[in-house]
């Protein structure tokens, strides 16, 4: 078949694209290696997941047993790196036992790293037996790279959900390009990306919906559905199938208020984010979007490789506008379908114009010069492959500058009584051998999931009781003041005001039975509802306020938020003399 | 019509030309759906008298939509946006002779100021009030913009775009006549000049030669409003870019329309050079510093400002580009607009505000596009509809109804939307009125279009008084100077500057040499209040309670330099003092 992309009688005949494939193979292996480096470094939502996913090892249902808001599909995902990090940390498999950071950190890269490389080989074969002309195979080979700098780039977020989402997605999208560009995939490449799009799909219902917008996108484009299509019902069979797993009681608990509440994060505005650091800044992920959407819209006609890519990070950034979480891990997604995008979209200007502006100053030179300066084959090998030798430079300089900056974060506990001056890492402070011991259970009431996690991972501690998030109580709280109607979600009347007194009652059942050695209360709504409840007088007896401290962190690192409104009282449970604290 | 295409491209190129034979249109039609895989297909076949009828009901329907506008502007007469008060206000000071930068601050550049300047001749030619002239003003634009963008479809419709453009006409009326806070902001009068261009240069790089002077016309007017601000250069820019990269020919960019606008925007810059030095030391020298270094005392975060307020339009601006990338083949109207609306977006971002006047441009272009889209994707629809037609009747068949479903959707539509407006306006038309004579001018409008304030301004200074606004905010001292036909107490509009100054002094990213510089000009700034307040006399100072008066209350401004005051009222927020 002859198109744009493919040509009988000139495949194979790249100079290029090996050497971008070379290139998207180092990028890989520095991308594993840093990685690997930074072992340590889990995000937020990571942890969290890790973390839901063993309490379902040892038996807990979630929803029933423990708060969780995404879907169970995540937690069985999960459940390879918890076994792997408890072999390594030679701890019997499904044992409830908390897994230190260090294998758990070791233990999440070794499964992301090999699943992206599973996914990464897998389509790079596809693409391989494709019969891409030469501009066709430097066009994929600038995408392979790009996926290889997106992997690289995502820093402390590795293995984060997204992540995850797009190592299985990216053969379908990449079998997607292929076949926007007219070229013919053989069933077999089409069912394998087909089946891993939708096992990644069925992690989060957001990702189905990506997968629908791409298929809509392409029938609308007049690329008719084929074999690859049944991702799509695959995706919702799994996920069923997820919810099949558990039982009547977890099912009635999602059903009476998870969801519910789920909505509400998602729907109302969250003016705890106002503050230009409440969440982290990353704008410059819009930027980098503006610059594929922009030169896309008009060059798609002749790119059609542009759309699925481009078509993906739009839905990334709707998913990030919908989850409300403003995590750094919320916008993977996007950044990858804009670096994918804009790799394509560089070696689409190299080929169409880099390369005649260089042949025109090596002739104006020749010209000047009378002779020509090289050798004729030198010329044209270095027409070939100096600019993606740029490109590939260029782009590793931008990622590493980029990391560099988003791993440069600063991140502590700031004691604001005067008894204490130091600053402590908010991990180190809970692991501090002389405060507390190991097994220890703790808890931070805050209204997100981040500090809480990573930091109970950092520190080897566990959350106690039902919630392993404060979420829900803030929502709430929330809705309870922007005055929504119960009957707006669906609910009967009064059903806001229950839930939120059950929950509550719930934590100070919790707390009442397990008494978690250290509590860390948030400052503001966490704090007045404390006080208004009485919970803080009864506390008194059995906890000892140490001080205040003030979490912060500078946006970009694991721990993300930063900190005006992260203020918290520090209690400590009181030792045996049930008078001063435990150390 | 000949005027309309080159010679050079013929029909083959424009299968929409209703000039065609039947056998012509058809093979221009089979040639369309043949060279849909490579993406040239952009007209729309169109035979008969329908698309004539199209073309009157979209032009009925948008007439509509700008005579509900001046309706609407016209019962609410004193009713006018903070910002758009100000730059009102500031031209009518311009034309009294104060110089900007040194007798009135503000950080727009200066065409912000120069854009006023016909509402306020207006109004004072007509002895209208001149929040009245402003809105008559912007529905001006409105309507001529409408205009424009009306003569150049029933220009295009040889070309077969004549679906699109005017949808997308309809889209630009219908977008001014729901505008209430953000009606006549800069980002809407830029909008509004920059439309008839944008879709006069797609029918350029199309090949179309309309007439001289209705590009020169539309060259004009984007010139004056990329005039405006900077970065609306870099967003009209965006659309060309789209355009180049589809025909990669230089030739459209030297076409009279951008000659136009160039040389508005090389006027408008040469400008500069022929200012007082004082003015231009005011904006350069004091004014952009400040703002430069004080700049992200306003930002807040990417998720407050994306995810709150202005997320619908945002998931409008992801299905528009989605779409636009799926539709691209079939045209460049809808990804030039798409474009627009995403490097429109970018600068929303950019700026790192919840402002919602930075979102106009997107809005608007989202609106429009959609449009275009809608008239695509019927047009796809109606080609499957017809694939069992007889091959020698599709092409007829096809059109004729696309047409009629179009003409016959456009009418329904606009009509609910009219009903709609009509029973909004009806519904204002029994709120309680103010009678206009205490202003000086006849008639009433509605009470609550007037500032909280007007009344005991009104009843503590005359016309000749002046009255002074010390807040951070343009409201609520914006409108209500217009309002009353009151004359700012200083040179400064507004005391932005003030709690900037405090921010950059709290910052920890910069010298204390620097600091120290921001320091001197706090104090130059309140010297300046002080010596304002002797010179014209204020009848009434309004101070902002937070967080003004406590930074002044620190410099001990208001025991020095307002002894002849003394506070009479505390309300809304505000601390009122009288001169005594």
């Amino acid at each position: 078949m002859n198109t744009v992309f493919s040509n009988d009688a000139d495949a194979g005949r790249s100079s290029a694209a090996p050497l971008l494939f070379g290139a998207a193979v180092i990028v890989l292996m520095i991308s594993a290696a840093y990685h690997f480096l930074h072992v340590q470094e889990l995000a937020g939502s990571l942890c969290y997941e890790l973390d839901s996913s063993r309490f379902l090892l040892t038996g807990r249902l979630p929803y029933y047993d423990f708060y969780f808001d995404e879907n169970p599909a995540v937690l069985w995902m999960r459940a390879p790196t918890i076994w792997i990090a408890q072999m390594i940390s030679f701890l019997p498999l499904g044992s409830g036992a908390v897994i230190a950071p260090a294998p758990l950190g070791l233990a999440s890269f070794v499964f992301t790293t090999l699943l992206q490389l599973l996914s990464f080989c897998f389509t790079a074969r596809m693409v391989s037996v494709c019969k891409l002309n030469q501009f066709g195979a430097a066009v994929f080979g600038a995408l392979l790279l790009g996926w290889a700098v997106f992997m690289l780039a995502t820093g402390f977020t590795d293995g984060c959900l997204q992540h995850i989402f797009v190592s299985l997605i990216a053969p379908y999208v990449v079998l997607k390009c292929l076949l926007a560009c007219g070229l013919s995939v053989g069933p077999g490449w089409r069912v394998g990306a087909a089946i891993a799009a939708g096992f990644g799909a069925a992690l989060d219902p957001f990702f189905v919906v990506s997968l629908l917008v791409v298929e809509s996108i392409e029938l609308i484009a007049g690329r008719k559905p084929g074999l690859e299509a049944f991702a799509l019902p695959l995706s919702v069979v799994v996920t069923v199938l997820s919810f099949a797993t558990l039982n009547p009681a977890a099912l009635r608990e999602l059903n009476d208020w998870i969801l519910a509440v789920k909505y509400l994060s998602m729907r109302l505005d969250q003016i705890e984010y106002f503050g230009l650091t409440s969440v982290p800044d990353r704008r410059e992920q819009f930027y980098l979007l503006t610059a594929l959407i922009v030169p896309a819209s008009a060059l798609v006609r002749r790119l059609p490789v542009l759309r699925p890519p481009a078509v993906l990070a739009l839905c990334g950034l709707g998913i990030y506008l919908t989850e409300q979480q403003g995590l750094s891990s919320d916008v993977l997604l996007m950044m990858w379908g804009s670096t994918l995008g804009l790799f394509v979209l560089f070696q689409y200007f190299v080929y169409s114009s880099g390369r005649t502006f260089l042949r025109r100053i090596y002739m104006l030179a020749a010209e000047l010069r009378g002779t020509p300066c090289v050798s004729e084959r030198f010329r044209s090998y270095a027409q070939e492959l100096i600019l993606p030798v740029m490109a590939f430079f260029v782009c590793s300089f931008i990622a590493s500058s980029f990391l560099e900056q988003r791993q440069s974060a600063e991140d502590a506990l700031q004691p604001t009584s005067d008894l204490d001056t130091e600053c402590y890492h908010p991990a180190t402070f809970l692991s501090e051998p002389a405060t507390f011991e190991l097994g220890d259970k703790a808890l931070i009431l805050c209204g997100h999931k981040v500090p809480a996690y990573p930091v109970y991972t950092e520190s080897g501690r566990q959350a106690c009781g039902y919630f392993t998030n404060f979420e829900p109580l803030s929502v709430l709280r929330s809705a309870k003041e922007h005055r929504i109607a119960d009957e707006e979600i669906g609910k009967p009347k009064g059903w806001l005001d229950d839930t939120y007194q059950k929950l509550w009652t719930r934590l100070e059942e919790s707390i009442a039975s397990e008494k978690p050695a250290f509590l860390l209360v948030s400052s503001g709504p966490f704090d007045a509802e404390f006080t208004k409840r009485n919970t803080l007088t009864r506390l008194k007896k059995l906890y000892v306020r140490k001080n205040d401290t003030n979490y912060f962190s500078s946006q970009c690192g694991p721990s993300e938020y930063n900190g005006w409104n992260y203020r918290y009282a520090t209690y400590v449970l009181r030792g045996p003399s049930a008078q001063t604290p435990r150390q | 019509m000949q005027r309309l295409m080159r010679p050079t491209e013929g029909a083959d190129l424009f299968p929409g030309s209703n000039c065609l034979s039947a056998e012509q249109a058809h093979s221009n039609f089979r040639m369309s759906v043949e060279e849909e895989a490579d993406g040239s297909f952009e007209g729309i076949p169109l035979n008969g008298p329908g698309p004539i009828i199209f073309f009157v009901v979209c032009l009925l329907c948008s007439l509509t939509f700008v005579a509900a506008g001046f309706k609407y502007w016209l019962i609410h007469c004193m009713l006018i946006g903070s910002d758009q008060a100000l730059y009102v206000s500031m031209a009518q000071l311009f034309l009294e002779g104060r110089v900007p930068y040194v007798d009135m601050f503000d950080n727009n550049p200066p065409m912000a100021i120069y854009l006023q300047i016909p509402p306020v001749v207006l109004a004072q030619l007509a002895h209208l009030p001149l929040p009245e002239g402003f809105s008559l003003y912007v529905c001006f634009l409105n309507l001529l913009g409408t205009l424009l963008i009306y003569y150049f479809a029933w220009k295009a419709r040889r070309i077969g775009a004549l679906l699109p453009i005017c949808l997308s006409g309809a889209a630009y009326a219908y977008f001014t006549m729901n505008q209430r806070l953000d009606f006549g902001q800069r980002e809407h009068i830029y909008c509004l000049l920059y439309m008839p261009f944008l879709v006069l240069r797609y029918l350029r790089w199309r090949g179309a030669r309309p007439a001289l002077w209705s590009s020169l016309l539309c060259g004009i007017l984007a010139g004056l409003g990329i005039a405006m601000k900077p970065y609306f250069l870099l967003i009209s820019c965006a659309p060309e870019m789209v355009f180049w990269w589809r025909h990669r020919t230089w030739r459209p960019f030297l076409a009279p329309e951008v000659s136009a606008a160039v040389a508005v925007v090389a006027v408008y810059i040469v400008h500069f050079f022929f200012l007082p030095r004082s003015e231009l030391q005011g904006f350069f020298g004091f004014i952009v510093p400040i703002y430069k270094e004080g700049y992200e005392y306003y930002v807040t975060s990417m998720l407050y400002n994306m995810g709150g307020f202005w997320r619908g339009e945002f998931y409008w601006l992801i299905v528009v580009s989605a779409l636009a990338l799926a539709l691209s083949r079939f045209g460049s109207l809808a990804p030039a607009l798409c474009t627009f609306s995403f490097m429109s977006a970018l600068v929303f971002v950019f700026a790192g505000q919840v402002w919602s006047y930075h979102m106009v441009p997107v809005r608007l272009a989202n609106s429009m596009a959609f449009c275009v889209e809608l008239v695509i994707l019927a047009a796809i629809v109606a080609r499957k509809v017809c694939a069992g037609v007889a091959e020698e009747r599709k092409v007829q068949v096809y059109s004729a109804w696309l047409v009629r479903c179009s003409t016959v959707a456009v009418f329904l539509c606009a009509g609910y939307y009219a009903y709609d407006f009509w029973n909004f306006i009806v519904a204002d038309e029994n709120v309680d009125t103010y009678p206009l004579s205490n202003l000086g001018y006849k008639g009433s409008c509605p009470a609550t279009d007037l500032e909280p304030f007007v009344e005991s301004c009104l009843a503590a200074s005359t016309p000749s008084d002046t009255v002074l606004f010390i807040s951070s905010a343009m409201a609520p001292g914006y409108p209500l100077m217009v309002q009353t036909g009151r004359r700012p107490g200083s040179r400064f509009i507004h005391a932005m500057m003030l709690p900037i100054f405090a921010f950059i002094d709290a910052r920890t990213d910069i010298t204390e040499l620097q600091k120290q510089r921001f320091r001197q000009d706090k104090k130059k700034v309140l010297n300046w209040y002080a010596d304002d307040i002797k010179r014209f006399k204020p009848a009434l100072i309004y101070i902002q309670n937070v967080p003004i008066k406590s930074i002044l209350e620190e410099e001990k401004f208001i025991e020095n330099s307002m002894r002849d005051y003394r506070q009479v009222d505390n309300k809304d927020e505000y601390s009122i003092f009288k001169r005594r």
